[in-house]
């Protein structure tokens, strides 16, 4: 059996379980490699903080699995039916490229009793105490496991089938935040996506320069020399942009000695002093698409192992809709992770969010349908459940005309509208006309890049999506219907009414997708409009065949503009481009 | 018939000495008799394995008991087996039986005294694991069990969630095990037999430890049920000057 075989059964039997995947060593104590002498009470419980010999120390993980006592708990495994209540999850949402939008976050309350430690001490029968009478079991185990912030939290939704079979689970990954308590006999266990690591108290980028002017400098200084000795080779790369107080410059190093090009990215040229900070900068010199610099910025700024970028996937939508998508700007000093890709999202149109099943991070450019993308339909008769569809309007959203001021002048300087010395606006006169909807105003200022190919790309998308006033939604599917949607992805809603008063299919963008406290068994879906206003078609690639050789599909999602001899084999005359 | 109850159980009584034919590694012997269903005790070997209790004097047993066990998914057979000899030979207390399904299994027989017990289990081809082992004498309830008595494991305890759609379709449901919950009131009771017999279970009972509920072994012997008490249980209360009666809530498993 499987997941997808059990969740589509009428009678199927729930069950949702936690798994807290922790450091362990592998060795055994006083076994080669490890040189421990301890004994009894004082041997180690295979965790770091109680290590005896941390030279040696050969970290390996161990997952400890709590269930529902409720669940019908399978046969020799090693399972914990200690969790209270229901798991509550909020889902990740995303903002459809408006910026990083929100964390998912997972809390799992954990009842708290004696334990005999079988299966958890490996020297269990060594010590001289009686484990069921000395402390708790989260006592003991916090205790033993104090480094447990950014381990992995997995949430296993799925089945008991008739054979209890792991198969059965869909399994969703976490970053373990924070356990609270025991409190009252309880422990409440709270993780978020991944893209956590990317918050300000965990990572910023680029690396903070330990490295110091040896002696000052003046306004006209063309060489430096760093300090201590030997700093030049361990920190810096041989050339690059270094900021020293509100001053870029550029430099190419050889040992700890800089020779200096002033006054870069248009920041003032100053004089600097003995032991001023020489920050490495960080900077893409608008040849490095979004894509590539948003890799650099998970992988080497937060540490993202590069194995959850699924960089197949992020080249298909780069090639699609983010070809020009290309980052010019630079980072003076660290900043927030978080910060910066929020910025990027608006800035580029799209979104970056966790899926925490396939264990990537996904990348989805704010774009109308794709080619040949298929989209699946919602009814009110097959999927949604009764009572649980709701819209809501949103006027906040709405644009008619959207003013973007890019081309930063001086970097050192804050994004306000002086400090821009570009500006593109996109305005849809009809619907901003007091006839319709009335003029309201988006301003978007953006530091990373100073190409009018970016700022009209990004006035005219973002007006195309959102000059309708964007309809959210939220309804509840059964768990039959999971998978058929994804965050980010589009869903077909039958569900609203026309203005004769039928029925009318609309394309939703999918924000939300929670499992909350009714896993296994339907799931709540937010999603908001994802209309284009105007008219949009793709130029056919090379090899398609001619107009009236193409199939259907082919017509209606290509542009032909004529055939190799400038007209069409009917006689018509070719399309211009004016 | 009248029901029994299984809480005595010569495997943590005073002065035992446990041991084992083999355990594998996370699955010690010592899980088997913990009371907690969520570990076990699990041979490394197929063929006859066994989990031995021995005293130094004899002690009575009429009942074997096991939960939380997959015998069945490994078409495992399973008998309490007593020595006299100190281990040398060994009887069978009741011909081994294969159970048809996983549930606890409650089997009474006839009373020994022996020194030496054990629960032997033939494993053909792949290993069963056992949560809980049990031994020991039997609390004889008094009498059957009297009219508005549900047996708990005819209907077992689910949360029903069925999902209709807009226009009334069904789209699906799933359920929620909750194990079992039920409750019996005897009355006529003996008021010396609620002192003698009755008080060491409750004393058991709001430990809180696990027992056995075999409501009619002669007649549904398979319908056996793990379980334990969630709150205090009721007093018992005199109906008249030469009776009691009693009650008993609990919550537990298959």
């Amino acid at each position: 059996m499987s997941y997808d075989t059990e969740k589509v059964k009428p009678g199927k039997k729930t069950a949702v379980m936690a798994g807290l995947v922790c450091d362990y060593c592998s060795l055994t104590e006083g076994t080669s490699p490890c040189t421990s002498t301890e004994t009894g009470d004082n041997k180690c419980f295979n965790t770091r903080v109680s290590c005896n010999d941390p030279t040696n120390y050969t970290k390996t993980t161990k997952e400890y699995i709590f269930s529902q006592p409720s669940v019908d708990l399978p046969i020799g495994e090693n399972i914990f039916p200690f969790i209270s209540g229901e798991i509550e999850k909020s889902s990740t949402s995303i903002t459809g490229g408006s910026g990083l939008g929100k964390r998912s976050v997972v809390r799992v309350n954990i009842k708290d009793s004696t334990h005999h430690d079988r299966g958890i001490d490996k020297s269990v029968a060594d010590r001289t105490y009686t484990p069921e009478n000395q402390g708790t079991f989260w006592g003991k185990w916090l205790a033993r496991n104090p480094y447990y912030e950014g381990r992995t939290l997995k949430i296993y939704y799925g089945y008991i089938g008739q054979t209890f079979s792991w198969s059965d689970f869909e399994i969703h990954e976490y970053d373990i935040t924070d356990i609270d308590g025991p409190n009252d006999g309880m422990v409440t266990v709270i993780a978020k996506d991944i893209l956590v690591r990317t918050y300000d108290r965990k990572a910023k980028y680029p690396a903070l320069s330990t490295g110091k002017l040896l002696s000052a400098i003046t306004v006209g200084a063309t060489t430096a020399t760093l300090t201590p000795s030997g700093i030049g080779n361990s920190e810096y790369p041989a050339s690059g942009y270094a900021s020293i107080g509100k001053e870029v410059v550029g430099f190419t190093r050889s040992g700890d000695v800089l020779t200096l090009t002033r006054n870069e990215w248009g920041t003032e040229a100053k004089p600097h002093s003995a032991n001023d900070v020489v920050q490495l900068c960080a900077s893409w010199d608008g040849t490095n698409n979004v894509t590539d610099a948003l890799y650099e910025i998970l992988v080497t700024g937060a540490g993202i192992p590069a194995s959850y970028i699924p960089t197949t996937d992020w080249d298909t939508e780069e090639a699609l809709w983010l070809l020009n998508a290309n980052v010019k700007g630079i980072l003076m000093r660290p900043e927030s992770i978080e910060k910066v890709i929020s910025e990027w999202c608006e800035s580029f149109m799209f979104d970056l969010h966790w899926d925490p099943v396939a264990k990537e991070l996904n990348l989805n450019a704010l774009a109308p349908e794709a080619p040949g993308e298929t989209i699946n339909t919602f009814t009110e008769t097959s999927n949604i459940i009764k009572g649980s569809f709701k819209v809501e309007r949103v006027s906040d959203e709405r644009f008619t005309e959207v003013r973007v001021y890019y081309g930063k002048i001086d970097y050192s300087e804050k994004d306000e509208l002086e400090n821009f010395a570009n500006g593109q606006v996109a305005i849809d006169v009809n619907l901003g006309s007091d006839d319709q909807y009335g003029n309201t105003i988006k301003t978007i200022y953006s530091r990373w890049f100073d190409s009018s190919v970016n700022a009209l790309q990004l006035a005219g998308r973002t007006l195309a999506r959102f000059s309708d006033t964007p309809e959210h939604i939220t309804f509840e599917l059964e768990q039959k219907d999971h998978g058929k949607l994804a965050i980010a992805g589009r869903a077909k809603i039958n569900s609203m009414q026309g203005v004769t008063g039928a029925n009318i299919e609309k394309t939703f963008q999918v924000t939300e997708v929670n499992e909350g406290r009714t896993a296994g068994q339907k799931f709540k879906v937010k999603a908001k409009t994802s209309s284009f206003n105007g008219r949009y078609i793709f130029i056919a690639p090379n090899a398609t065949p001619d107009y009236f050789s193409a199939s259907d599909n082919e017509r209606a999602l290509y542009f032909f503009i004529c055939e190799n001899t400038g007209d069409f084999s009917d006689g018509s005359y070719g399309y211009k481009i004016i | 018939m009248p029901g029994k109850i299984g809480y005595h159980n010569l495997y943590v009584e005073s002065g035992v000495t446990v041991t084992a034919s083999t355990e594998a590694t996370g699955f010690e012997k010592e899980n088997a008799f913990d009371w907690f269903g969520y570990d076990w005790w699990k041979p490394t070997a197929t063929g006859d394995s066994w989990i031995r209790a021995s005293f130094g004097a004899a002690k009575d047993a009429d009942y074997m008991a096991i939960f939380g066990h997959d015998l069945s998914d490994h078409g495992s057979s399973i008998k309490a087996q007593y020595s006299t000899n100190g281990g040398t030979s060994w009887s069978d207390a009741f011909s081994a039986v294969t159970p048809t399904d996983n549930n606890t299994l409650f089997i009474d027989f006839t009373s020994v005294s022996a020194a030496d017990w054990r629960i032997v289990v033939t494993n053909p081809t792949t290993i069963a694991a056992i949560a809980g082992v049990m031994i020991g004498q039997s609390l004889d309830l008094p009498h059957s069990m009297e009219i508005g008595f549900a047996p708990p494991s005819i209907v077992p305890d689910v949360d029903l969630r069925t999902a209709v759609s807009e226009k009334g379709v069904f789209l699906g449901g799933s359920q929620v095990s909750k194990g079992i919950t039920g409750d019996f009131t005897l009355t006529y009771i003996d008021p010396a037999w609620i002192r003698s017999t009755w008080k060491p279970f409750i004393d058991h009972a709001i430990t809180p430890k696990p027992f056995i509920l075999s409501w009619d072994p002669d007649n549904y012997s398979s319908e056996a049920v793990l379980a334990w008490v969630t709150e205090k249980p009721r007093a018992p209360t005199y109906i008249d000057s030469l009776y009691m009666d009693l009650h008993l809530a609990f919550e537990g498993t298959l």
